[in-house]
C-alpha cells in the first residue's frame, strides 16, 4: 500500500502544488485547509507522514502540531511544518511542541522531496 | 522543473484575488474595530500567504512587496506597533498594487515603480525590516575540509532520551551518514536503572561512527539538521594518517568500547593512538593513497599475479573441503564435529574476504592515466576541461581494471572531441567556458558502475538514424526506440563524424570498447540529451569467485542465485498472481513481474506442487523468480563452464557441492534484462 | 610394427564412434572415465550434454555422435568418457568426450601415415590429419582441436560419387 502524508496549509494553491508532487512521487495524500479541518483525519488510521504550515485561521499550525502528539496513535508520525527563514524562534516552539523537522518556504518540489526523505523511507 | 511549476500560477493568481478580496473586508472591519485580535491576526496571514506563495509560483516582488507588510502587521499583533488609519490606508494601497503587480506579470512601467517605492518608502518609516537573515551559519571545523580530499571523522550521536517522542528515527540518520563513505557503526545501550525502569519509548543508545569520506563537516551536520536540539553530536578529524578500516581495527575498538565507559575525548585519543603505534602490538597498516607517494614504502609490497592466483586457487579449495564437512557433520549429526564445522565455516569465510581484498585494487590507480589523457587532449584541441572523478575508490578485480583502461580512455576521447563543444559555441548557449567530464565509479548490487559523463552537446539521435539508413540499417519510417538507434554507435565502422580527426572519428573505436565490456560479461548505456551532455556507464560484474549464494532446485537440478541479488522468498501462491500478459505477482505492497524459471529453462521434469518465488533486485527493479524448493545458503566456489558455454547468457558458471554435484549459478543480469526486453515498457509502469 | 632408428613414434589412444576407429595423441589425454552422472545445462547446444566434475573441475560434456552428425545412441556398458586437454583457439581447454567405446593404445610410425583424400570420402579432409593402416585396423587421425573450434564444422561429408 501507498505511503499517507497529511498537507495541512490554508493555501490552496501550496496545497495543490504539495499534493501533485507527492502523488507524482507514488504517495496517497490527505489535505486539510487548516488544523482544525485536519483533525478529521487523525481516526486511528496510518499516516505516515505530516506536512503543516504555521499560519492558519481556526487552529494554527503549533497548535495542530500538539493535537497530532496528544494521540496515542500519532506520538511518532514524523511532522514537517513549512517554515520562513525569518522565524527562528517559531521554529524552536514548533519543535518543542512537537515537530520532527521543517521545510523552509518557498522551496523547488525537489526539495520537498528532499527533506521528507531525511524523515519517512 | 518551470512548467512544473507553471501550472499552479495560475491557480495562485485567483487565490491572491480572493485572498485581496478577503483583506479589503477585513480591513473595513478593522477601520471600525483596529483593536481586534482576529482581524489583525487575519491581516497578517493573508500577507504571510500572498508572500510565501508568491515567492513559490513565481511572483518575487509581490513576495517581497508583501513581506514588509507581514512584519508590520507582525509587529501590531505582537502590541509593537499601534494600528492607525494611516496604516490602513497604507494597505488598501497596498492591495490595489498588488493586483496590478499580479495581473501585469510583475512588469513595472515608471509610473508603477514610483508607487510601488513610494509604498515601501511609507512602510519603512513604521517599522524597521529585518534585514533577510542570512543561511544559518555553517560551523566549518577547517577550510580545508571542503576541499575534496579524503579524511576520517568520529562521529559522536548522542541523542537526548527523548528523541523519538518527535517522530525522529535514529537510523536514517545514521544511515544517511553511511551514504557519505565508509563506515563502521557501533551503538552502545545503556540501562542505568535496569530493565524494570525501561521505557520503550525512550532512546536509550549513543552511537559512535567512523567514517571516511571526500565529504565535508558541513554534509555531515546536515543529516543532523532536525534533531540539533534533540541530541549532542561530536564531529572530530582524526589525525591526517589514512587509517585501514579493516576486520582487525573493529573488533579491537568494538572490545574496548564494550569494556569501557566511552565519551568522544576517549575514544578518539584512543583511535589516534591506535594509528601512532608503530611498537609493540597494536600495529595497523598505514596506506599511503597519495598519488607521489613512495611505493616501495613498507606499508606495501608488490604480489605477482601468479601468486595471487595460486592462493585463490587454494583457498577455493578450502571452501569446497569445509562444503564437503559441512555436508558430513549435517548427515552424521554429531554435535562435536558440528561446532567445530561452524568454526572452520566462519574462519573460511574470513579468509576468503582477506584473499580477494588483496586482489581488488581501487579504480584510482588508474586515475592519473586519464588525468594526463584530458591535459593532452585538452591542449590539442583548445577545449578547457575540467576533469572531475569521483568514487575512485571503488574497487575492482585488478585485472578487469586493467582491461577497462582502453575502454574508457576512448570513451574520455570521444567525449572531448565529440561532445564538449568550444569555448565560443559553450559561452552562447550559456554553459560555462570550462567543459565538464566527470569519471563516477560506484556499486550498484553485483555489479561496479563506472560512468563518463560530459556537459557537451550530446549525441545526435536524428543525425545516427540517418546514418543508420544511409547504410542500410535501417529502414526509413521503421519504428525504432531511442535506445535501438543509439546501439547502432557500438557497430564497427559506423561514425557520424564529417571529418576523421587525429583523436577519434575513425569509427574503430565503440564496438572495441562494447566488445571490451562484454568480455567482462559487463554491459555499457547510452543516455544522452542534446545541449546538455551524455552519459556513457559502464556495468561490470563484480568476478568473485566464491560468493555467497542460495540455492534451489527446479525439477531434477540444482541452482543458485549470488545472494547479492536476492531481496525476499515467498511461497508462491497462484491466487496472487494477476494473469495479465506479464506475469505479475502481489507481495502485499506492490506487484512484482515474475519469470517462471521451469518455462524459461524449458525444464521436462515436474514441478513441486507448492513452488516458491525468490524475489531479486535488479536495477533498483525487483523481480520475481519462480522456482520448486530453495534449499539453503551455499558458499560458492564459482567455476568457469569453460570455451564451448561462455557464450550462453543466462549461467555464469557453476560450483561444486559436498556431495559433488554441480550447481549452476545464474546470471541475473543478463536474464532479467532478456526478460524486459521481451516485455517492453510495461515493467517500467508496474514496479 | 617395425621401428628403426628412422622412425617417429607417437603413442595414440584409440576409440570407436559408430564402429569407425578413431585416435588421439595420448599427450592430449588426461584420463579415461565410465559414465558419470551429468548435469543439463538448459539452453545448451544439443552437442553438449551436460557438465561433468572431474577431480573438482567442471568441464563440458561433447556428444561426439551428435557433434559427428549422427544419431544419438543408448548407452551400453562400453559407453566411455575420455578427459581430454586440447588447444583451440590458442586456448587451452579441458573438456569431456563421450564416445562409443575405448580400445587400445597404440604407438604409430608417423612416416606410415597416409593422407586421407578430401573427394569421395566419408570424412571431410580439413579435420583429418591422416589414416594409419594395420593388418586388422584402419585408424583416422582426427583433428579434433580443429574440428572443435568451430560450432559449425561439419565432419561427416555428403559423398558425391
Amino acid at each position: 500500500m501507498a505511503k499517507k502524508i497529511l498537507i495541512v496549509d490554508d493555501s490552496e494553491s501550496i496545497r495543490e502544488l504539495v499534493t501533485f508532487t507527492l502523488q507524482s512521487e507514488g504517495y496517497e495524500v490527505l489535505s486539510g485547509i487548516n488544523g482544525k479541518d485536519a483533525i478529521r483525519f487523525l481516526d486511528g488510521s496510518k499516516i505516515d507522514l505530516i506536512i503543516t504550515d504555521l499560519y492558519m485561521p481556526e487552529m494554527d499550525g503549533i497548535s495542530f502540531i500538539r493535537e497530532v502528539r496528544n494521540r496515542d496513535a500519532y506520538k511518532y508520525t514524523p511532522i514537517l511544518f513549512l517554515s520562513t527563514e525569518s522565524q527562528n524562534e517559531k521554529k524552536v516552539e514548533a519543535k518543542q511542541a512537537g515537530a520532527t523537522g521543517w521545510i523552509v518556504k518557498p522551496f523547488v518540489p525537489a526539495k520537498l522531496i528532499e527533506a521528507l526523505n531525511k524523515v519517512i523511507r | 522543473m518551470d512548467q512544473y511549476i507553471d501550472q499552479f500560477k495560475e491557480k495562485f493568481i485567483e487565490e491572491a484575488s480572493d485572498i485581496l478580496q478577503e483583506l479589503e473586508k477585513s480591513l473595513l472591519l478593522l477601520e471600525k474595530n483596529p483593536k481586534s485580535k482576529d482581524l489583525i491576526d487575519s491581516v497578517f496571514r493573508a500577507m504571510h500567504t500572498l508572500k510565501g506563495g508568491g515567492a513559490m509560483f513565481g511572483f518575487k516582488l509581490v513576495s517581497s512587496f508583501t513581506h514588509h507588510f507581514e512584519n508590520l502587521f507582525d509587529l501590531i499583533r505582537k502590541e509593537n506597533l499601534t494600528l492607525t488609519s494611516d496604516i490602513i490606508n497604507l494597505t488598501f494601497d497596498s492591495i490595489d498594487h498588488i493586483k496590478i503587480l499580479l495581473k501585469n506579470n510583475e512588469i513595472l512601467d515608471d509610473k508603477l515603480k514610483n508607487i510601488h517605492e513610494n509604498i515601501i518608502n511609507r512602510i519603512e518609516e513604521y517599522s524597521n525590516v529585518p534585514k533577510k537573515d542570512s543561511n544559518i551559519e555553517n560551523k566549518i571545523i577547517n577550510e580545508e575540509l571542503n576541499r575534496k580530499k579524503e579524511t576520517i571523522f568520529f562521529i559522536g550521536f548522542y541523542p537526548n532520551e527523548n528523541i523519538l517522542l518527535n517522530g525522529s528515527n535514529p537510523f536514517y540518520l545514521i544511515e544517511d551518514v553511511c551514504k557519505l563513505g565508509q563506515t563502521y557503526v557501533i551503538g552502545k545501550t545503556s540501562l542505568e536503572n535496569g530493565y524494570d525502569n525501561y521505557n520503550p519509548e525512550l532512546c536509550y543508545t549513543k552511537w559512535y561512527i567512523i567514517l571516511r569520506t571526500e565529504k565535508s563537516v558541513t554534509e555531515i551536520q546536515e543529516i543532523f539538521l532536525f534533531v540539533e536540539d534533540e541530541c549532542n553530536l561530536d564531529i572530530v578529524l582524526l589525525d591526517n594518517a589514512q587509517l585501514q578500516l579493516n576486520n582487525t581495527f573493529f573488533d579491537k575498538f568494538k572490545s574496548f568500547v564494550n569494556k569501557n565507559d566511552c565519551n568522544t575525548e576517549r575514544l578518539v585519543e584512543y583511535i589516534n593512538n591506535t594509528i601512532k603505534d608503530n611498537n609493540g602490538n597494536e600495529i595497523i597498516d598505514v596506506k599511503q593513497k597519495n598519488e607521489n607517494s613512495n611505493l616501495d614504502s613498507l606499508s606495501t609490497i608488490r604480489v605477482s599475479s601468479a601468486k595471487l592466483d595460486e592462493l585463490m586457487n587454494v583457498v577455493s579449495e578450502i571452501v569446497s573441503i569445509q562444503g564437503k564437512l559441512a555436508l558430513f557433520a549435517e548427515k552424521e549429526g554429531n554435535e562435536k564435529v558440528k561446532i567445530i564445522n561452524e568454526e572452520l565455516e566462519k574462519t573460511t569465510k574470513q579468509l576468503r574476504d582477506n584473499v580477494f581484498n588483496i586482489r581488488l585494487v581501487p579504480l584510482s590507480t588508474i586515475l592519473i592515466r586519464f588525468n594526463r589523457l584530458i591535459r593532452e587532449l585538452s591542449s590539442e584541441t583548445g577545449k578547457e576541461i575540467d576533469f572531475i572523478a569521483e568514487g575512485t575508490d571503488t574497487e575492482l578485480d585488478k585485472n578487469s581494471i586493467e582491461l577497462l583502461v582502453d575502454p574508457i580512455m576512448h570513451l574520455i576521447r570521444n567525449a572531448v572531441d565529440h561532445g564538449i563543444e568550444d569555448k565560443n559555441t559553450r559561452l552562447l548557449a550559456g554553459k560555462p567556458q570550462k567543459g565538464i567530464i566527470k569519471l563516477k565509479a560506484f556499486y550498484s548490487g553485483s555489479n561496479v558502475c563506472i560512468q563518463i559523463i560530459d556537459d557537451g552537446k550530446g549525441i545526435s539521435v536524428e543525425l545516427i538514424k540517418d546514418k543508420a539508413i544511409e547504410l542500410g540499417l535501417l529502414k526509413k519510417g521503421e519504428k525504432v526506440s531511442e535506445k535501438e538507434i543509439l546501439d547502432f554507435i557500438f557497430l564497427p565502422g559506423f561514425t557520424t563524424a564529417q571529418k576523421v580527426s587525429n583523436i577519434s572519428g575513425r569509427g574503430v573505436g565503440m564496438d572495441v570498447v562494447k566488445k571490451k565490456v562484454t568480455d567482462l560479461r559487463g554491459d555499457i548505456g547510452i543516455l544522452t540529451q542534446p545541449g546538455q551532455g551524455t552519459t556513457f556507464t559502464l556495468t561490470i560484474p563484480i568476478t568473485l569467485s566464491i560468493i555467497e549464494g542460495l540455492l534451489f532446485s527446479l525439477g531434477q537440478q540444482l541452482f543458485i542465485l549470488p545472494m547479492a541479488v536476492v531481496d525476499k522468498c515467498y511461497i508462491f501462491d497462484k491466487e496472487l498472481t494477476k494473469g495479465t500478459l506479464n506475469n505479475l505477482f502481489y507481495n502485499g505492497t506492490k506487484y512484482i513481474p515474475y519469470i517462471d524459471l521451469h518455462d524459461f529453462f524449458d525444464i521436462k521434469s515436474n514441478r513441486a506442487e507448492v513452488q516458491e518465488l525468490i524475489v531479486v533486485g535488479f536495477d533498483n527493479q525487483k523481480v520475481g523468480l519462480v522456482i520448486d524448493k530453495v534449499v539453503g545458503g551455499h558458499q560458492v566456489v564459482l567455476k568457469p563452464l569453460g570455451k564451448f558455454l561462455r557464450e550462453q547468457d543466462f549461467i555464469s558458471g557453476g560450483s561444486i557441492l559436498g556431495d559433488g554435484s554441480i550447481a549452476l549459478v545464474i546470471d541475473i543480469n543478463k536474464m532479467i534484462r532478456k526478460f524486459s526486453e521481451s516485455i517492453s515498457g510495461s515493467m517500467a509502469q508496474i514496479v | 610394427m617395425e621401428i628403426n632408428e628412422n622412425s617417429v613414434v607417437r603413442t595414440v589412444l584409440t576409440y570407436k564412434v559408430n564402429d569407425e576407429l578413431f585416435a588421439i595423441d595420448v599427450i592430449n589425454v588426461i584420463s579415461i572415465l565410465e559414465v558419470c552422472p551429468v548435469t543439463k545445462v538448459p539452453m545448451a547446444p544439443p552437442y553438449i550434454k551436460g557438465l561433468i566434475n572431474h577431480s573438482g573441475n567442471i568441464l563440458p560434456l561433447i556428444d561426439l555422435r551428435i557433434r559427428f552428425g549422427l544419431p544419438e545412441k543408448n548407452i551400453t556398458n562400453d559407453t566411455c568418457i575420455i578427459v581430454l586437454k586440447i588447444k583451440i583457439d590458442n586456448e587451452l581447454v579441458s573438456l569431456g568426450v563421450q564416445v562409443d567405446s575405448v580400445q587400445d593404445i597404440f604407438e604409430i610410425d608417423t612416416q606410415k601415415i597416409e593422407s586421407y583424400p578430401s573427394v569421395g570420402t566419408k570424412y571431410n579432409s580439413k579435420f583429418i590429419s591422416g589414416v594409419y593402416k594395420t593388418e586388422n585396423m584402419l585408424l583416422i587421425l582426427l583433428d579434433l582441436e580443429k574440428f572443435l573450434s568451430n560450432e559449425k564444422n561439419v565432419l561427416l561429408q555428403s559423398t558425391v560419387s
